[in-house]
């Protein structure tokens, strides 16, 4: 495997004068093409600052960033929009449908963005509303749908684009366990089946668990990390937790 | 500390505040100027003579009360949405309802009385532009006017008092509201739910429009020709409901039809802008109808008020070609005789000619009798000779007219000449004549509704029924009033009634009244219309700025889908844009055949040198000083929606 993201030394401060505060402290580490990695840490480590800044949502203080040996620290703003629309997919807590759009609308918003042609546009949908159990409700509004089948319906928009990396931002956070679940598997499908390279920020362990890999942050920081290598999802799950509690941090257990 | 938190407020939201600002201070300047031209010395001066002046600023003061009462309420509940999870916010706090109101009613009245103060300021200077206008319709030189403290106080009285009640009722429902029902979020604006029985709706009410429409250019045409406004008038009220469903059906299809079409559905951001546009105007989709209907109104009225100065100008060269002209009836009483008002008029001005001219009859109604009404009317058959008429043609700039063995039959209205002359033939002097035709287009030189021209040899020794004279003065615009107060004399007209009439016309006096009707009738509409515009873009700003926090959140999506500035800018653009448009689309169409329509009625007034051009320059400059306005709140709207939409995304 080649590697798709590169974080070098990114530090990222907030504030100025004397109220400045360090949020991402010189992170770094690297992504392997079809890797799932979760991000991990105590609220304040700057697990979300890592995802926004790789996400093009807020820009590193210093440092660089590299997806697939291009460099996205130092774009300007339209082409970080291009770069966004064609090669990252985001997964949000509170799943970011749109409210007025149909399930399916939602799902195409990324291709048509970026002007695919419409027939091209409704197979991908077929495919990825099949794989992901969602035909039925392609027609409904979000708010017609249960927690679980709208993170399914951000999970398809996501995917739809084909994108490098998928973000996702505490995607069970708004989920009970057992949808939570349901959507751990459909990550493993889109990472095992659509070869989807995924890098997940989460509080859970058990979350945590189905990664592949997992970066601990600490006062902004990469303070341990955990690869799953030939262990199953169970011991795993054990390891997070004895790290949570060496962190200091506090895991949420479900 | 409840006025300081409020000042701190004000000035926090003060971006949010500014369309309700504008609107108020908008509304309260045009008050303020039109309160002032009601109260100045020149139109309580016309309103003394004419009953029409006075009650036409009744109607539209009272108008433009309705109008900002409506603006205020909408404002004031735009301001209370804005604000209301806040305070629900103060309550869950252990703030009292008692604090809650005090704070908001301090917020509004700093507004209001910022916007008042802006708006009078504006207001003086409107009042002199008002008064510019006014003089240049009346065509006397304009002077700096004085201010009225009676019309200032109206102002205040009326603005404040409707200030007042808006205020009220927003106080009454934070007083009734729960906290919850404050701090609970809106409910998502839905999309139709049956596009296709929509579409059949709007398809049907479009072609009724269409219809509605024509009829009315149809009826209007047929209204000069036979004089009855009935017909229009009904067709006039049809076409305003027609506006008003079309355009309810409309705003709840059109949206709807183009997510039908998968090619425009999924290209850029288009999805995301027609779903927002079907939510909101299926929402509000009655006040689309209603501004469409108000909207159009506007600009119709706007229109024929510009028509009627034209029409007026246009009519006193045919009601009066002369600058004086005298008519005597012999068999009727004589007031001022021709020899003592000439005496009269040359107190005034010097005259330099005078064309003598008379109507002969022999009493008969042999060609009147063929005209439908004749009998009722009393017509007799009364006679001009040929030389004369072309004399006085000739001296008011017209053709003369050839004549063999024919007569000619002259009217003042349009109607008679539809009369079947001919087989009609009159044997007079020994000399038979045939019909030549007839006309209502020459001008008024008699005050008969109709005279036939015939040779002068077939006048032989007939009788004079009228004498007349048309003067030429060397000062063509003489003290119109003083002049005619001497013309006139008192007649009893029955039952011991007794009244002012007069044998003279005098132009300059029909000049300066007319020029009042119309100057009134043209500020007076345009005061409304530009009220109504006003009026329905400050609802539609209002209406748009405050579903921003749910905008923000759709356009947060779409900057994090990879969207970039100019792309969700334009989304912003054509969302804020359809919308905005939607109520205006008519009227703006309507400026064309409106244009064609009044060139038609101009050629049909016979007013040479004015054709379909001039009335399309008179619709398009309304219509460009309403896309003015537009250009004006869109502008403010779309900006501020892009400083919480996008640059904040």
């Amino acid at each position: 495997m080649d590697t798709l993201l590169e974080i070098k030394n990114v530090t990222k401060y907030y504030g100025s004068g004397d109220a400045v505060s360090k949020a991402l402290n010189g992170v770094s580490f690297s992504m392997e093409h079809g890797e799932f990695t979760a991000v991990m840490g105590a609220s304040g480590s700057g697990k979300s600052t890592l995802l926004n800044v790789v996400a093009t949502i807020d820009r590193p203080s210093s440092g660089s960033i590299l997806l697939d040996g291009a460099d996205i620290s130092g774009m300007r703003e339209r082409e970080l929009a291009a770069f966004r629309r064609d090669r990252l997919g985001f997964i949000f807590q509170e799943y970011n449908l749109l409210d007025t759009l149909t399930v399916a609308e939602n799902i195409v918003l990324p291709l048509n963005l970026k002007k695919v042609p419409v027939g091209e546009t409704m197979r991908r949908l077929d495919t990825i509303a099949g794989s992901l159990g969602i035909t039925e409700q392609l027609e409904k509004f979000p708010r017609q749908l249960s927690g679980g089948q709208r993170q399914r319906a951000a999970c398809a928009r996501a995917l739809i684009s084909e994108p490098a990396l998928i973000l996702a931002d505490e995607p069970t956070g708004a989920l009970d366990s057992a949808n939570s679940k349901g959507l751990m598997q459909i990550f493993t499908t889109m990472n095992r089946r659509f070869g989807a390279s995924i890098l997940m920020v989460t509080h859970d362990a058990v979350v945590g668990s189905y990664a592949s890999r997992i970066l601990f942050l600490k006062d902004g920081s990469i303070w341990n990390e955990l690869v799953r290598g030939e262990r199953d999802r169970q011991t795993m799950y054990h390891e997070i937790l004895n790290t949570m509690a060496a962190l200091g941090g506090e895991a949420d257990v479900r | 500390m409840f006025a300081k938190l409020a000042l701190r407020n004000v000035k926090r939201q003060i971006r949010s505040y500014l369309i309700y600002f504008v609107t108020v201070a908008l509304s309260v300047a045009l008050m303020f100027a039109v309160n002032n031209l009601s109260c100045s010395d020149l139109i309580r001066a016309l309103a003394e003579e004419s009953s029409d002046v006075g009650s036409m600023f009744t109607m539209v003061t009272v108008l433009s009360s309705l109008v900002t009462a409506l603006v205020l309420s909408y404002a004031a509940g735009f301001m209370l949405k804005l604000r209301k999870k806040e305070f629900g916010m103060y309550l869950t706090l252990g703030m009292t309802r008692q604090n809650i109101q005090t704070l908001f009613a301090l917020e509004t009245l700093i507004l209001y009385g910022l916007a008042l103060a802006v708006g009078i300021g504006a207001g003086l200077l409107i009042f002199q532009l008002v008064a510019a206008l006014f003089s240049a319709i009346m065509e006397i030189p304009f002077e700096i006017s004085a201010y009225s403290a009676r019309g200032a106080l109206m102002t205040l009285a009326v603005s404040g008092g409707l200030f007042v009640l808006s205020a009220l009722a927003s106080l009454r429902y934070l007083r009734k509201v729960t906290v919850s029902e404050l701090l609970k979020e809106e409910r998502a604006e839905k999309g139709e739910k049956h596009p296709v029985v929509w579409g059949i709706l709007s398809f049907i009410t479009l072609s009724g429009l269409i219809f509605c429409l024509v009829m009315t250019c149809r009826s209007l045409i047929n209204t000069f020709r036979t004089q009855e406004s009935l017909h229009l008038l009904m067709w006039l009220v049809i076409d305003l409901a027609a506006i008003f469903i079309s355009h309810f059906t409309l705003s709840r299809t059109l949206a709807g039809i183009l997510l039908c079409c998968p090619g425009i559905k999924n290209r850029g951001t288009n999805a995301v802008v027609l779903r927002g546009l079907s939510g909101k105007m299926t929402m509000n989709s009655l006040l689309i109808g209603a501004l469409a209907m108000l909207m159009t109104f506007a600009v119709v009225m706007a229109n024929v008020a510009f028509t009627e100065k034209i029409h007026s100008d246009r009519s006193l060269e045919k009601d009066c070609p002369y600058d004086i002209i005298a008519t005597f009836r012999t068999d009727e009483e004589q007031g001022v005789s021709m020899e003592e008002g000439r005496r009269i008029i040359e107190k005034y001005s010097a005259i330099t000619s005078e064309i003598d001219y008379q109507l002969y009859s022999l009493g008969e109604s042999t060609l009147s009798d063929n005209i439908v009404g004749s009998d009722e009317m009393g017509w007799i058959d009364r006679y001009m000779p040929l030389s004369q008429f072309n004399r006085l043609l000739e001296g008011c700039g017209y053709e003369p007219v050839e004549l063999g063995d024919e007569y000619l039959l002259v009217t003042t209205v349009e109607g008679i000449c539809n009369a079947d002359f001919s087989d009609v033939r009159v044997t007079l002097n020994g000399r038979t004549c045939s019909f030549g035709g007839s006309s209502a287009h020459y001008p008024d030189l008699v005050r008969e509704w109709l005279y036939f021209v015939v040779p002068d040899e077939v006048i032989g020794d007939m009788p004079v029924a009228d004498s007349c004279a048309a003067y030429t003065l060397e000062n063509s615009r003489p003290e119109a009033g003083a002049l005619m107060d001497e013309l006139m004399y008192e007649r009893e007209i029955g039952d011991g009634v007794i009244t002012l009439s007069s044998n003279y016309r005098v132009r300059e006096y029909i000049r300066q009244a007319s020029n009042a009707n119309v100057g009134v009738l043209i500020i007076g509409t345009l005061y409304v219309s530009t009220l109504f515009v006003c009026m329905a873009l400050a609802i539609l700003s209002v209406k748009t700025l405050s579903t921003l926090d749910e905008e923000k959140k759709r356009f947060d999506v779409l900057y994090r889908l990879g969207a970039d500035e100019r792309t969700r800018r334009s989304a912003l653009f054509r969302e804020i844009g359809v919308f905005f448009l939607m109520p205006f689309a008519l009227p703006f169409l309507l400026t064309v055949p409106m244009g064609l329509l009044w060139g038609e009625v101009y050629k049909f007034w016979n007013f040479s040198g004015l054709g379909s051009q001039n009335a399309m320059a008179t619709s398009l400059f309304i219509m460009l000083t309403v896309a003015a306005v537009y250009a004006l709140y869109f502008a403010i709207t779309y900006r501020i929606a892009c400083d919480n939409v996008i640059n904040r995304a």
